[in-house]
């Protein structure tokens, strides 16, 4: 609200009229400074009440752009009220020395309209800057997560990749910038290859970090390979990333399969934690389930990896998949959901097949990776 | 698919932690605190996790859960509850390994009246029976205002929620 110092400015030929206004107007809150010229009002006015007499028809429109003005005429009929009111008035008042309240209050009024404006204005122009910035901030967190997510990349093998005749392919698409599926596909020795598949609760950077820690432990596990404990070597895999997560203290669990093919007895040996869903085998056009049950990694400690085995054929592929996979697909339940996977894994023979058949958003809800091994008749 | 909803109240010594819908924490790495904080309250004899309710359980919830497991473990007489009614949580709960942990019950709270047609069952079984009625009683006391000491536990993972509500809702 107008304050009792609020001065406002009254353009009007000099005379008794003009004085009347003059008391009429500061008789309540305002102080009033009457003038017959635009130039001679001092910047802190608030607002102008001008006379039709007393400004040129040409002025009015500079008039009303510096201050909210009010028009006032003796007459409704004044040729110059309508220019006046055409230039951008705010209000206009006819015998304004018969209305001195309605005056008054129309002065109040157009002030605090004023007032509102100019706070519309300042916060619409403040929220342009924060969204400006905002947008800007944005950008450069994404252009983060992107470079993390370059890096990422390189930490996983090539697509595809082929040791001693079998060959892995791979999709993961994370759901946000950074993934926490992970994979990896490793020669061990002339006999031997390892790989892993993981998916680390949660998903984006934090869960991203704990792959590069994955990736690490892998490297090293490589370097202490033995070859008469490949039977073995997954589960201490496993047993060994269990504790690292648990002594580490970063409260990320994850869902592991991890194995190690022999590819001169065509045997693969597996270990898993809490692995969903469980790896399919195809040969030729039959679909079955490997079995095994086990932990989750990385959450209870002093827990047993099982050690599992079985024998594959000279042609097989082996698919896995993080469970992101299960809400892209039809079915109310997950057992539906399960079986409409393998049925689908039935017809297809390569990731981009099963890929392409999945209903996928411009969004997904988790990290989505799936990978094939097949073998072990690859060049 | 119905927005994750998740109520705790703690009352007579029994913590009631209640999941309902699709409950999604994904982005949240910080609960080990809370798990603990919930094993250290005073007067605690048992735990319950009502996941009747519950449609989907994320691996992040179920990861709190377990840790919430891992914290009361020697501190309490019985290993802590979990209801279950949802095939495709229980699936989840014996995938994860729950069972070590956790008491499962597959079977729907009986409600109170119907209790006293049981017939007669080991001491065991009954003390678990009665266990489920005080959390039973509890929950259905449990309101929206209900503001307890856990109300903060309760933000905290709600607001993980809608922070991850956001972090969908604007990329």
């Amino acid at each position: 609200m107008a304050n009792a110092r609020t001065l406002i400015g009254l353009l009007d030929t000099p005379g008794a009229s003009r004085d009347a206004l003059a008391s009429l107007i500061g008789s309540g809150q305002f102080a009033v400074l009457a003038t017959t010229s635009v130039d001679a009002l001092p910047d802190d006015v608030a607002l102008v009440v001008a006379h039709v007499r007393a400004v040129a028809r040409e002025d009015w429109a500079t008039l009303a752009a510096r201050w909210p003005t009010i028009v006032i005429s003796e007459t409704r009929l004044d040729g110059d009220l309508l220019q006046a009111v055409d230039a951008g008035l705010v209000d206009y008042l006819v015998e304004p020395e018969c209305h001195g309240d309605i005056l008054r209050r129309l002065i109040a009024r157009s002030i605090e309209h004023h007032r509102l404006t100019q706070e519309h204005a300042r916060d619409r122009q403040r929220l342009a800057e924060l969204n400006e910035s905002l947008e800007t901030h944005l950008a450069m967190l994404r252009l983060d997560q992107q470079a993390g997510w370059q890096i990422q990349r390189k930490l996983l093998p090539a697509s595809p990749i082929t040791l001693h005749g079998v060959r892995a392919d791979y999709w993961l698409a994370p759901s946000l910038y950074l993934s926490g599926d992970f994979l990896d596909f490793q020669r061990c020795d002339a006999r031997y290859s390892f790989f892993y598949f993981v998916d680390v609760s949660g998903h984006g950077a934090s869960s991203a970090f704990v792959t590069v820690l994955l990736k690490y432990l892998s490297n090293r596990w490589l370097t202490q390979w033995r070859q008469q404990a490949a039977e073995t070597f997954p589960a201490r895999c496993l047993t060994e990333l269990n504790r690292e997560l648990l002594e580490t203290g970063i409260g990320k669990h994850a869902t592991v399969f991890a194995g190690v093919l022999d590819h001169e007895q065509r045997y693969l040996h597996y270990s898993l934690g809490a692995q969903m869903p469980m790896p399919f085998l195809q040969v030729d056009r039959e679909v079955s389930v490997l079995e095994g049950e086990g932990p989750p990694v990385g959450l209870f400690p002093h827990v047993e990896f099982p050690t599992y085995g079985c024998t594959l054929p000279e042609r097989f592929r082996l698919w896995l998949c993080s469970d992101g996979i299960l809400e892209c697909l039809g079915g109310d339940t997950l057992d539906q959901r399960l079986e409409a996977l393998k049925h689908r894994i039935a017809s297809c023979a390569s990731v981009d097949a099963l890929k392409d058949g999945l209903v996928l958003g411009d969004e997904l809800p988790d990290d989505l990776t799936m990978m094939t091994l097949s073998g072990f008749d690859h060049a | 698919m119905h927005e994750g909803r998740i109520q705790a109240a703690f009352d007579a010594g029994v913590f009631v932690l209640k999941l309902s819908g699709d409950v999604r924490l994904t982005l949240c790495a910080t609960l080990d605190q809370q798990a603990q904080r919930v094993a250290e309250s005073p007067g605690l004899v048992a735990v319950m996790i009502d996941l009747r309710e519950a449609t989907n359980v994320d691996s992040t919830a179920l990861g709190f859960l377990a840790k919430v497991a891992m914290a009361v473990q020697g501190r309490l007489e019985q290993p802590p509850t979990i209801v279950a009614e949802h095939p495709d949580v229980r699936r989840m709960l014996d995938v994860m390994g729950f069972s070590r942990y956790f008491t499962l019950l597959e079977a729907p709270l009986t409600e109170p009246a119907s209790l006293d047609e049981l017939p007669q069952v080991s001491a065991d079984e009954d003390g678990m029976q009665q266990r489920i009625l005080e959390a039973h009683r509890i929950l259905m006391r449990m309101s929206d205002h209900n503001r307890d000491e856990f109300q903060p536990l309760v933000d905290l993972l709600e607001e993980q929620k809608s922070d991850e509500d956001c972090s969908k809702a604007h990329h």
